[in-house]
C-alpha cells in the first residue's frame, strides 16, 4: 500500500517539475554556455538577471540583462566597482581600492557582450558589410556614441569612454566595456543602445539596482 | 487485528484520493498543453503604440525638422523674389535666371524633404516590423498559440471575436520586451 502511496507522491512532483517555463536565454545558457565563455574565469552561476562574479575568493553579483534580436544576443552587465577595480585595474591594496571607490562612486561600468546565436564571429562582413578589421575599429572606438543612460530621473547621459577587449576569436562572444560617469551611487539605470554595426536599431537593458 | 484493518483502509483511502488527484491534474495539464489557440492582433494598433516606432519617429523627426525649415525660408525667399519682380515693368536677363536658380532650389530641396520622408518611413517601418516579429515569435511561444493572425482592417479577416483579440496584451508584452524588462 505504502509503495503505491509513495509512487503516487513520485508522479505528482514529477509532473510538476516538468512545467516548463519557456525561457529561451536561460535554455541557451545551459545548453550552450553563454556568458560564461573560455576567457570569463571569473563569472559564474549566471542566472537570467544576475551574474555572478569570484575574485580572491570574494563574490559580487551582478544586475545583467540580455536581449536577443535576430541571431544575436546582446548582454549588458553593470560590473561592480570593487571587482572591476581589483580585476581590471589590478589594485588590491585596501587603501588605494578604498580611495578609488570613492572617486569612482559616481561611474558605473558596463561590460557589454554581442553573441552570435551559433558562435560565428560577428565581426565578419557577413554581420558588419565591413572589412574585419573596419569593423574591429568600430567596436573600438565609434561604438561609443551607439551607447547612453538614462536615469530613474530621466536624465540622459552620455557614453565618457569605451574598451574593447579583444579576444582574437578564442572566445565566441565579442566584450566592449561602457563607460558612464556622473550618475549618483544608488541610481538606477536604462542602457539605452543604438545598434549601428549590426542594424538592429534601438536595444533597451533596463538594469535594476538590487 | 481491528487496527491493522483501520491502518489497511485508512492507506486505500489516501491512495484512492493521490490517484485521482494525479488523473485530474494530468487531465488539466493535458487540456492546458493543447495547441489549439488561433488570436489575432491588430497590425495598425502595435505599429503605432509600440515604443520603438515612437522613439524613431522621434529621432529622425529632428534630421526631418533641419531639412524641412530649410526648405521652408527657401520658398519664403523665392515669393518675395516673386514678388519683387511681379511689382517690376522691366525684368533684367540677371533677375530672370537669379529666380529660376531659386525655383530651381526649391524643387530639389522639396524632392529631398520627400525623399528623407519616404526612407525614414521605409526605414521605421522596416525596423519596427523586424523587432514586432521576434516578439510575436516569443510571445506566441509563451502563450501556445497555434497561430497568431495579424489584422489590418482591410477585409483579410472580416469577422473575429473580440475573446481572441491579444492586440493590447501583445503591445503591453512587446513594450515591456522593447524597455529591456
Amino acid at each position: 500500500m505504502r509503495y503505491i502511496f509513495a509512487i503516487t507522491i513520485v508522479l505528482l512532483i514529477g509532473s510538476c517539475k516538468n512545467e516548463k517555463h519557456t525561457d529561451d536565454r536561460t535554455k541557451l545558457e545551459s545548453s550552450k554556455g553563454i556568458n560564461d565563455g573560455v576567457d570569463n574565469n571569473n563569472a559564474y552561476n549566471s542566472d537570467k538577471n544576475f551574474k555572478n562574479f569570484k575574485f580572491n575568493n570574494i563574490s559580487y553579483r551582478a544586475n545583467k540583462k540580455t536581449q536577443k534580436i535576430g541571431n544575436i544576443y546582446y548582454t549588458a552587465t553593470e560590473l561592480p566597482l570593487e571587482y572591476y577595480i581589483k580585476k581590471n585595474l589590478k589594485i588590491t591594496n585596501l587603501d588605494s581600492l578604498r580611495m578609488l571607490l570613492d572617486d569612482m562612486r559616481n561611474e558605473r561600468v558596463i561590460e557589454f557582450e554581442f553573441q552570435e546565436e551559433s558562435k560565428k564571429d560577428l565581426l565578419d562582413k557577413e554581420f558588419t558589410m565591413l572589412e574585419y578589421k573596419k569593423s574591429v575599429e568600430y567596436m573600438a572606438f565609434k561604438i561609443k556614441k551607439d551607447f547612453f543612460a538614462i536615469t530613474s530621473k530621466n536624465d540622459t547621459i552620455s557614453c565618457s569612454g569605451v574598451l574593447f577587449e579583444r579576444n582574437y576569436k578564442i572566445a565566441p562572444y565579442k566584450k566592449v566595456l561602457v563607460f558612464f560617469k556622473n550618475i549618483e551611487d544608488k541610481e538606477r539605470i536604462k542602457i539605452v543602445y543604438s545598434d549601428v554595426i549590426f542594424g538592429n536599431g534601438i536595444i533597451k537593458f533596463n538594469l535594476k539596482n538590487n | 487485528m481491528i487496527e491493522d484493518k483501520i491502518k489497511s483502509n485508512i492507506w486505500k483511502i489516501i491512495n484512492s484520493i493521490f490517484l485521482l488527484g494525479t488523473i485530474l491534474f494530468i487531465a488539466v495539464n493535458s487540456i492546458k498543453d493543447d495547441k489549439n489557440e488561433i488570436v489575432y492582433v491588430n497590425n495598425t494598433k502595435v505599429f503605432n503604440g509600440f515604443n520603438m516606432t515612437k522613439d524613431l519617429l522621434k529621432i529622425n523627426q529632428k534630421t526631418l525638422d533641419i531639412k524641412t525649415k530649410r526648405l521652408d525660408s527657401l520658398l519664403v525667399n523665392a515669393r518675395k523674389i516673386e514678388q519683387d519682380l511681379n511689382a517690376k515693368n522691366i525684368i533684367t536677363e540677371k533677375e530672370k535666371q537669379a529666380y529660376a536658380t531659386m525655383q530651381n532650389r526649391v524643387v530639389n530641396e522639396n524632392n529631398e524633404v520627400k525623399e528623407l520622408q519616404k526612407t525614414i518611413s521605409q526605414d521605421i517601418s522596416q525596423q519596427v516590423w523586424n523587432r514586432l516579429n521576434e516578439y510575436v515569435k516569443s510571445f506566441g511561444k509563451e502563450n501556445n498559440s497555434t497561430l497568431i493572425l495579424g489584422t489590418q482592417g482591410r477585409g483579410n479577416i472580416m469577422y473575429a471575436d473580440e475573446g481572441i483579440d491579444l492586440t493590447d496584451k501583445f503591445l503591453e508584452y512587446a513594450n515591456k520586451k522593447y524597455e529591456g524588462n
